[in-house]
């Protein structure tokens, strides 16, 4: 069946807080927005008490996102439940932004209460004004291995177990040296700040103040080293089997697909000296595949979701790690853009889906080979008159014939087909449509259906080009939710939208059928608030405390409940 | 609600227009970009700043 894979999107929205007084930190604003959005949907917190989530009855979650040595400049993050198929998705991206847009408005009123009066905003962007990266990222289930490759890669994940095993003891070991030093250090900071002449220096003063956070932050920054070296023996080991084994037929098969699809996925930045590029998110990628867990190592695949379970075997949690046996995998891609015209939204999606169904099928065996991969990206993105040609194996082609070629493949595809939906459809005629004004560089009339050229007008109509500090207001007011820019073209009528108000507002409180997130959300929505506390993950959820809770687990299809 | 669509909750309306496109009420809406980015030109980048990108 087309379109019969789950698939998702992760958010990160920047936070914007234009004060009168003071500037909270970016974690207190996100308690505001997280509250009330718990006022306005049921929620139920995430697993991990130290990291600040919130699960929400439609399935898909939110949480704060922020590095251990920035506390206090983090980004909020929205996950859409897992869909089936790009319209759902756009319709639950969609519920997403419009919880938070909701949001906005209280928290602003709840910080104002709390001592923070200005104006807040949320930015789904992928680039600040400094180059900050960040941004979207997408997920698509795929199979991870097959055959012999497949008996190979759970060979080498299971060599890997001791490794994992004294990974983990040595991590704790180490922790513990730590809690004892940071304590003991606390415990005399506490006597110290009794005495006058050290009241106000005092160590433990500080390391508990929400106003001073840099000790907090030395100590993250302290702490995320260690970690990242503890950890590196397993994460490497782990990175080389996936670079041997895992999803090789995508990554040779898909890879010019995606370096390409920046063509109508992007969603345009203007750099420093006024240079426009296609793409915000393409010039930070350095690989194909990720090799470690440091957040400045962008790549194509993004694996940093397949070692996270690793990881979470520090904290006995050994179901996630087991879960890697599987031979159906979340891939996840970082070379992503957050899109904002819901056209975008919508071929993006339906046609990466589309080009991986083709892939597993064996229909794109002879796809198109990019000799050198992150160098074309970076050559396609930065020529917005799409030109240029990029060495594959089939000679010099350009974007655009690449992104024919792969289209000309689907739409065999779809219509020899025997499940055809009209969804598969919709995509084909969409990226025939979107890919013809490309080629005839027709750019008036993918104004207000893709972001790159959009904003582009935008900038070329109410910028100067001589005015950079005009051109990134534009660039990045572009993005705000609700009085953005694309907002603006959507409210007024010169962006459509795909989707109905009344389907978007729905979709806020009622998970998407037949996947996990059904099973989850239906759980939240019918919890008694004053039942035992919950506790949620993606994959199951835990009544009651840590150590005697009971474990719920959300079926993999959304078909009914599974306890043990 | 499309009997052939294997996901019922969700579709997409590829027919829907765009509802206002007069040139007029397009000059307006260009406008008002304008002076809305002239207006916040000198501080909305350094409000927006992330100060460590996430992932």
């Amino acid at each position: 069946m087309l379109f019969g894979r789950l698939l998702g999107q992760e958010t990160e929205y920047a936070i914007r807080f234009a004060p009168e007084r003071r500037h909270p930190g970016n974690d207190v604003i996100y308690d505001a927005l997280a509250s009330a959005i718990a006022a306005r949907v049921r929620t139920e917190p995430g697993f991990y008490p130290e990291r600040p989530q919130i699960f929400t009855e439609n399935g898909g979650a939110f949480h704060y996102e922020y590095l251990p040595y920035c506390a206090e400049g983090g980004l909020v993050e929205g996950a859409t439940p897992e869909c089936r198929g790009p319209a759902q998705l756009l319709l639950y991206q969609k519920a997403q932004e419009r919880l938070l847009s909701q949001a906005v408005s209280d928290a602003e009123k709840t910080l104002r209460s709390s001592g923070y009066p200005g104006k807040l905003g949320l930015l789904k962007n992928c680039r600040d004004a400094e180059d900050h990266v960040y941004g979207a990222q997408e997920s698509f289930q795929a199979t991870v291995a097959s055959g012999l490759g497949l008996a190979l890669y759970r060979l080498g994940l299971a060599g890997l177990l001791p490794l994992l095993a004294v990974t983990v003891v040595v991590g704790w070991i180490v922790f513990i040296a730590l809690a004892v030093l940071v304590l003991g250090a606390a415990l005399l900071s506490t006597v110290a700040i009794a005495l006058p002449p050290f009241r106000k220096r005092s160590f433990f003063v500080r390391l508990i103040s929400r106003e001073d956070r840099s000790l907090e932050n030395a100590l993250g920054r302290f702490l995320y080293g260690l970690s990242y070296l503890v950890t590196l023996p397993f994460i490497s080991s782990f990175s080389l089997l996936l670079r041997l084994l895992a999803f090789r037929g995508i990554r040779r098969r898909a890879t010019a697909f995606l370096v390409t699809r920046p063509v109508f996925s992007g969603a345009g930045s203007v750099r420093v000296g006024g240079e426009f590029l296609l793409s915000e998110k393409a010039p930070s990628i350095r690989r194909i595949l990720r090799f470690s867990i440091s957040p400045n190592d962008r790549s194509i695949f993004d694996v940093g979701n397949l070692m996270k379970p690793g990881l979470a075997a520090a904290h006995f949690h050994v179901a996630p790690m087991l879960a890697l046996f599987r031979r159906e995998q979340r891939l996840q891609l970082g070379l992503a853009d957050s899109s904002m015209l819901q056209e975008t939204e919508f071929l993006k999606a339906g046609a990466t889906a589309l080009v991986l169904e083709m892939v597993e099928a064996g229909a794109l065996d002879d796809a198109p080979c990019l000799r050198r991969p992150i160098r074309a990206l970076h050559a396609i993105v930065s020529d917005p008159n799409l030109e240029t040609k990029v060495a594959t194996d089939r000679g010099p082609m350009t974007a655009l014939q690449i992104q024919r070629f792969y289209l000309e493949r689907a739409r065999a595809y779809v219509r020899d087909s025997k499940a055809a939906s009209i969804e598969a459809l919709q995509v084909i005629e969409l990226w025939r449509e979107v890919l013809g004004a490309l080629e005839r560089r027709d750019m008036q009339s993918l104004v207000g259906r893709v972001d790159w050229v959009t904003k582009r007008y935008l900038l070329e109509t109410c910028g100067d080009p001589r005015d950079h500090a005009l051109l990134k207001t534009i660039d990045l007011r572009y993005h705000e939710l609700e009085e953005g820019y694309a907002a603006s073209l959507e409210r007024n009528g010169y962006a459509r939208r795909l989707v109905g108000e009344a389907e978007v507002e729905r979709a806020t409180h009622f998970p998407p059928e037949g996947t996990p997130a059904f099973t989850r959300g239906r759980f939240i929505r019918a919890r008694e608030p004053s039942l035992s506390p919950v506790r949620i993950s993606w994959e199951s959820a835990r009544i009651g405390g840590r150590l005697h809770g009971r474990i719920v687990h959300f079926p993999r299809d959304g078909a009914s409940d599974g306890e043990d | 609600m499309n009997p052939h669509r294997p996901h019922g909750n969700a579709q997409v309306d590829l027919d829907r227009e765009a509802e206002t496109e007069t040139t007029e009420t397009g000059q307006k809406v260009l406008l008002e970009i304008a002076e809305d980015a002239r207006r916040l030109k000198n501080r909305y980048s350094k409000e927006t700043v992330v100060p460590e990108g996430g992932e």
